[in-house]
């Protein structure tokens, strides 16, 4: 796989763990 | 010394603490008040409850002597109070009247009571109403197991992604004939499980609270996220199919055979790492630890004893799956390689699980004794038990197999028998915290000791369920304490003959207390007018609820030093 490709990869799972964490603190607020 | 330390640290485990402690919805107020009577017909029942429960799974029936409904609509969450719920009323005539209630805790825990009121001025005798079942679980077989799965599965796939990831990762330099590969398997089949799991215990539950079959799909689908359960379980599905996916990345991104990760491994890991904490707050999000104050400390303490286990118990699964799919003859130098690495990261791991645990006890247990006098307290000495079994095999582990493993290498002897006892001992060890989290799963459905308890002290007699008839002495009074019929919902008599001496007291000031020990009530205070000499009655429906009473009495003989005497009283439905 390319450099690109890989840095394209990387980058899917950081926005994978932002959304997971947007989605957690939305959680939070909403027992808090 | 190492063994020294070694038995102390599994001393202090035999006080860790559960995981998670589930509150439930305690009833704080109602309109009419409990028991009493009020003068104009009311337009509606108001019942005010600890946490937000949710109207649509509510249940608020109001039934006159006769068993006929008089609630005019079902009940509805009062805007901006998400704690109150409200049920219209008829327009109703004098007489007593019983309100029969269920809800569902924001933990997802059915809770059940009842109580009766009057509307005057003349109600007449109370009536025997007929109360339905108070009595509700959430300890049924099928949501513990499925529960037990979601947890085993959630937290054997997080930690296998760590030894994965993170522990094992350099072997594959030192040891070149050994793949990584089995882990990543196991890892992917852990997390499938969990994926599936999760979606199964909503439906289950949710199938619970609307008291309809589990595959009345049609019904239970749309009101699975009506909970504040639900939807933080669903939120976990969500959360931690995005953690499989930054996982999956990490780890297709990942080179171990180069001694340097790159900026993408770099970026990757900590983001999957990072996703996989995400998944560890939901479901302490979901339990007692996102109810109970002070929120700040119990969620952050629930989290790392969920992080803590999940690297103990994948890392042991983990290592069963490394040692069985190795080869033979580079099993010994690849066990060399990971079993100190993965040693002290499972050390590290139990350290912060006990000290959790016991930080998570201190906030849900009212007093010490609770520990023995509870259910919750002896499914928690259950899950101790377990876990101190476990840790004494890891401490043979530690003690005895990692040293001889490590030293294979010089002397190769040793390295077959301890490979052999290795994989015994973390298969025991496995099997024992699988069960430690069993036994968590049963706390976790059980309600945690009322903080009430810790207001009780000195209990005189333990008492009920039925009428009671019991004699304490105190001092150098004598008492004789009469309740019938025990009763939760009804009119109760109580009735309290004190003789010192064996005489009458005559004028004795008496105030009895009901204090409910199972859920944070309002405390209900009565003063007990004499009826014959030395005998003072009061009848009264002051038993609210199903379940564990501390009834005190506070006497004030005249002249004399005022004394207090308890009883531990269980009220039947």
């Amino acid at each position: 796989m390319s450099v690109r490709g890989r840095l394209l990869l990387a980058l899917v799972a950081l926005a994978a763990a932002a959304v997971a964490w947007f989605v957690v603190l939305e959680a939070i607020r909403r027992t808090v | 010394m190492r063994r020294g330390a070694l038995l102390a640290l599994a001393a202090v485990a035999a006080l860790a603490l559960p995981a998670a402690a589930w509150s439930h919805a305690g009833l704080v107020r109602t309109e009419p008040s409990a028991s009493k009577t009020v003068n104009t017909p009311p337009s509606r029942v108001l019942l005010s409850f600890t946490e937000p429960v949710e109207a649509r799974f509510a249940i608020v029936s109001v039934t006159d002597a006769d068993g006929n409904q008089v609630t005019a609509g079902p009940p509805r969450s009062t805007p901006g109070a998400a704690q109150t719920l409200v049920a219209p009323l008829k327009r109703v005539p004098e007489g007593w009247y019983l309100v029969f209630w269920r809800v569902i805790s924001a933990d997802g825990h059915p809770v059940r009571g009842a109580f009766t009121f009057a509307v005057g001025p003349n109600p007449g005798p109370p009536p025997q109403f007929r109360v339905p079942s108070l009595g509700e679980t959430a300890t049924t077989t099928r949501l513990l197991v499925s529960r037990w799965v979601v947890f085993l599965s959630l937290l054997s796939a997080l930690g296998l992604f760590v030894l994965r990831a993170v522990i094992a990762r350099p072997v594959v330099r030192a040891v070149p004939a050994c793949s990584l590969r089995p882990l990543s398997v196991a890892f992917g089949a852990a997390l499938a499980v969990a994926l599936a799991a999760i979606p199964v215990y909503v439906v289950l539950a949710t199938a619970q609270f609307t008291l309809r079959s589990a595959f009345d799909l049609g019904a239970i689908v749309p009101a699975a996220r009506a909970s504040g359960f639900g939807r933080d379980f669903l939120d976990l599905e969500l959360v931690l199919a995005l953690f499989g996916l930054a996982a999956l990345v990490a780890l297709y991104l990942d080179r171990p055979e180069r001694e340097q990760r790159s900026v993408v491994e770099l970026l990757a890991l900590p983001a999957a790492l990072l996703a996989g904490g995400a998944a560890l707050v939901l479901p302490a999000l979901a339990g007692h630890a996102g109810q109970k104050a002070p929120r700040g400390l119990s969620l952050p303490l629930d989290v790392a004893h969920l992080g803590a286990a999940s690297v103990w118990l994948g890392g042991l699964i983990g290592l069963v799956v490394f040692w069985v799919s190795v080869g033979a003859e580079g099993r010994i130098a690849a066990l060399a390689h990971v079993v100190p690495r993965f040693s002290a990261a499972a050390f590290c791991s139990v350290v912060v699980l006990v000290g959790t645990g016991i930080g998570s006890s201190f906030l849900e247990l009212p007093t010490f004794a609770t520990v023995w006098q509870t259910s919750y307290g002896k499914a928690l000495l259950v899950k101790i038990v377990l876990l101190f079994a476990a840790l004494l095999l890891a401490g043979v582990n530690l003690a005895r197999t990692k040293p001889r493993l490590q030293a294979a290498g010089v002397r190769p002897s040793l390295g077959p028998n301890a490979a052999v006892l290795l994989r015994r001992l973390v298969q025991g060890e496995i099997v024992f915290v699988a069960a430690a989290l069993f036994a968590a799963a049963v706390l976790t459905s059980l309600a945690p000791p009322a903080g009430a308890l810790a207001r009780v002290k000195d209990i005189a007699a333990r008492v009920g369920p039925g009428p009671v008839s019991e004699v304490v002495a105190k001092g150098p009074y004598r008492l004789s304490v009469e309740v019938s019929p025990n009763r939760a919902a009804l009119p109760n008599t109580f009735s309290l003959a004190i003789t010192r001496g064996g005489q009458p007291v005559r004028g004795a000031e008496v105030v009895s207390r009901f204090d409910m020990l199972d859920m944070e009530m309002g405390e209900q205070s009565f003063r007990f007018p004499e009826r014959k000499p030395g005998v003072f009655v009061k009848s009264a429906p002051a038993l609210v609820m199903v379940g564990h009473w501390a009834l005190q009495f506070e006497v004030t003989p005249p002249g004399a030093q005022p004394f207090v005497v308890t009883l531990l009283d269980k009220a039947s439905g």
